[in-house]
């Protein structure tokens, strides 16, 4: 497994795809930032800035969690660049015919599988490493101060949108494999990243409400996730992902990384399973 | 010789069209096994499963290892180059190598080069592989299934849209693969003047279905001319061959094919006579490789 994940590595390491994705990222990133300090210095803010300094003796502070939500959570292009290098990462070798030179080498697939999945998931680590600390810092340097008594909540958030976007690109790296279609993981991707996926769940939490009897007044709570009512939102993936935040409560805390963790080993066990099954198309 | 690959029964079926039908091969250590058939006939889902690339719907096959033994780790012995050579376009020789060499386990760089020497591409330099011709993608698709030291090779349509002089690249490689490196080698073709140039043993595949597996003295045997004679008494005509020490005969109902003694015509058909039988028709036949196989495949010459 360990030398599949190697191979994966030194492929990855060697396409110029990488590269272009890498500076790619890069510029999104910059476009954030200056997107970001465009908002934050905006004169309604720089008013509440003062006001805040008259009223506290100090400006407006960032929570580090926010931050990172900024820079992680809600950048559709970063969610994008990502669903579309796990696409290629999971199917460049069925794309040319490697996967015949890796796939007769062993009977059982499932460590071919696993070794793929590794180094997909090893590349998306170093890449939400490499934003959120980029987020954080030019956070500090270009957008305001942090609240220092708020780094639990930045580290409980990141590990658990780690969590969800693992899982996020696991479900990628499944439909990709299962279908062999770039086209289809990297629409898939996209639809995750836009919201598409998350409109319709939320319209269908209302729908259930509604033939559950709720009021209106119970429908916009529904929609604010303050109602009893079941949600079905809160069990997709996407819809957990985009709407975590480092300020839920325990309870939301733990079903998001129960959800997150069984999305994950259901994707991840029926890429073991279909790739044990099927014939190696090339 | 010792037997490196034996398939039991083997098939494969794709909704109701068994592609490979019951196919039982046994190739020997060192040997070069000659798949040969008509496009569509089986050869490439036998090599697949084979391969580990494709599941059999039934039967079993066998990679034995050099203590006799079937394992999984043989599966770790196999080199490939199934349809086209598996390689990233976009890479060079020597990265393509690297990858299936650290897929291997295989940390030694100055066998890659050597490797690349070997199949005749020593200066390709950093070149990605989208700009080599056919037939460099073709030896560089069999450096790839080199690089683990195979004990068996998988070869298929290796010499498929190669010009003249590329096909001979190949065979020489194959040749040299062989006596240099003893390693066996199941080459599949629709080609059978190429395949009869470098294959010990051929298995003639027709729909699915294995119709021979012959090696290539059995198959000369089995092509050599006799002698075709048409008597007016084919009863009586037996005992006389019997007197003349004629014993590899076939009686074929209105004639005999005499396989012995076919350029003593004369004196046959003077003994014949001698007994009052009459020949009818006498003449020396005797069939190619190819009318062989199109014989046995009852086919249209396509091959």
């Amino acid at each position: 497994m360990f030398n599949i994940f190697r191979m994966h590595m030194y492929r990855v390491s060697k396409a110029t795809s990488t590269w272009v994705m890498g500076i790619v990222l890069a510029a999104f990133m910059l476009l954030s930032l200056g997107l970001f300090i465009f908002i934050y210095n905006n004169p309604f803010t720089f008013m509440a800035d003062a006001i805040s300094v008259s009223m506290n003796g100090e400006g407006l502070r960032l929570y580090p969690a926010d931050a990172h939500y900024l820079f992680i959570q809600s950048n559709d292009a970063l969610l994008i660049l990502i669903a579309i290098f796990c696409v290629i990462l999971t199917n460049c070798d069925f794309t040319w015919g490697f996967a015949k030179n890796t796939y007769c080498l062993f009977k059982k697939k499932t460590e071919l599988v696993m070794g793929k999945w590794l180094a997909m998931v090893t590349c998306i680590s170093g890449v939400y490493i490499v934003c959120s600390g980029f987020g954080l810092l030019s956070s500090a340097l270009f957008l305001r101060p942090f609240c220092a008594e708020a780094w639990d909540e930045y580290i409980l958030g990141f590990f658990i949108s780690y969590i969800c976007l693992i899982s996020l690109c696991t479900m990628v790296f499944f439909i990709t494999s299962l279908l062999k279609s770039p086209a289809a993981g990297m629409i898939m991707g996209i639809l995750i990243a836009t919201g598409i996926f998350v409109t319709g769940e939320r319209l269908l939490d209302l729908l259930i409400a509604r033939i559950g009897g709720a009021s209106a007044k119970e429908m916009t709570q529904v929609m604010a996730g303050t109602a009893s009512y079941f949600r079905i939102s809160d069990y997709c993936l996407d819809n957990v992902f985009v709407s975590y935040r480092g300020s839920m409560g325990a309870g939301d805390q733990i079903r998001t990384v129960i959800v997150s963790l069984v999305y994950l080993a259901l994707a991840l066990g029926l890429t073991i399973y279909f790739s044990e099954k099927k014939d190696v198309r090339t | 010789m010792s037997l490196i690959l034996t398939t039991d029964k083997i098939t494969k079926t794709y909704g109701s069209k068994n592609a490979v039908n019951n196919v039982s091969i046994h190739v020997e250590r060192g040997e070069v096994y000659g798949l040969i058939g008509r496009n569509g006939a089986g050869k490439t889902t036998l090599l697949k499963m084979i391969a580990g690339l494709a599941h059999p719907t039934s039967g079993t096959y066998s990679i034995i290892g050099a203590n006799g033994e079937s394992s999984d780790d043989m599966m770790k012995k196999i080199g490939v180059l199934i349809e086209d050579p598996g390689v990233f376009q976009n890479l060079s020789a020597f990265r393509n190598l690297k990858a299936r060499a650290i897929a291997c386990g295989v940390k030694n760089d100055a066998y890659l080069n050597d490797l690349l020497n070997f199949v005749g591409l020593p200066n390709v330099g950093n070149k990605p592989v989208k700009y080599f011709s056919l037939g460099m993608r073709q030896r560089l698709g069999i450096a790839i299934a080199m690089v683990n030291s195979p004990e068996l090779l998988l070869l298929d349509e290796p010499i498929n849209g190669l010009d003249p002089q590329g096909i001979a690249e190949v065979r020489n490689l194959i040749h040299r693969l062989c006596k240099e490196r003893h390693i066996s080698i199941i080459i599949s073709s629709h080609i059978l003047e190429e395949l009869s140039k470098v294959a010990d043993r051929y298995g003639i595949i027709h729909e699915g279905v294995l119709l021979d597996e012959a090696t290539n003295e059995e198959l000369a045997s089995r092509c050599r001319p006799y002698l075709f004679l048409k008597t007016s008494d084919p009863a009586k005509s037996a005992e006389v061959f019997t007197s003349l020490g004629i014993v590899n005969y076939r009686d074929a109902g209105d004639h005999f094919e005499i396989h012995d003694r076919v350029e003593e015509g004369g004196a046959i058909s003077l003994a014949l006579a001698q007994q009052n039988i009459q020949t009818l028709e006498m003449r020396i036949e005797g069939q190619s490789l190819e009318d062989y196989y199109f014989r046995l495949t009852g086919g249209v010459p396509n091959v």
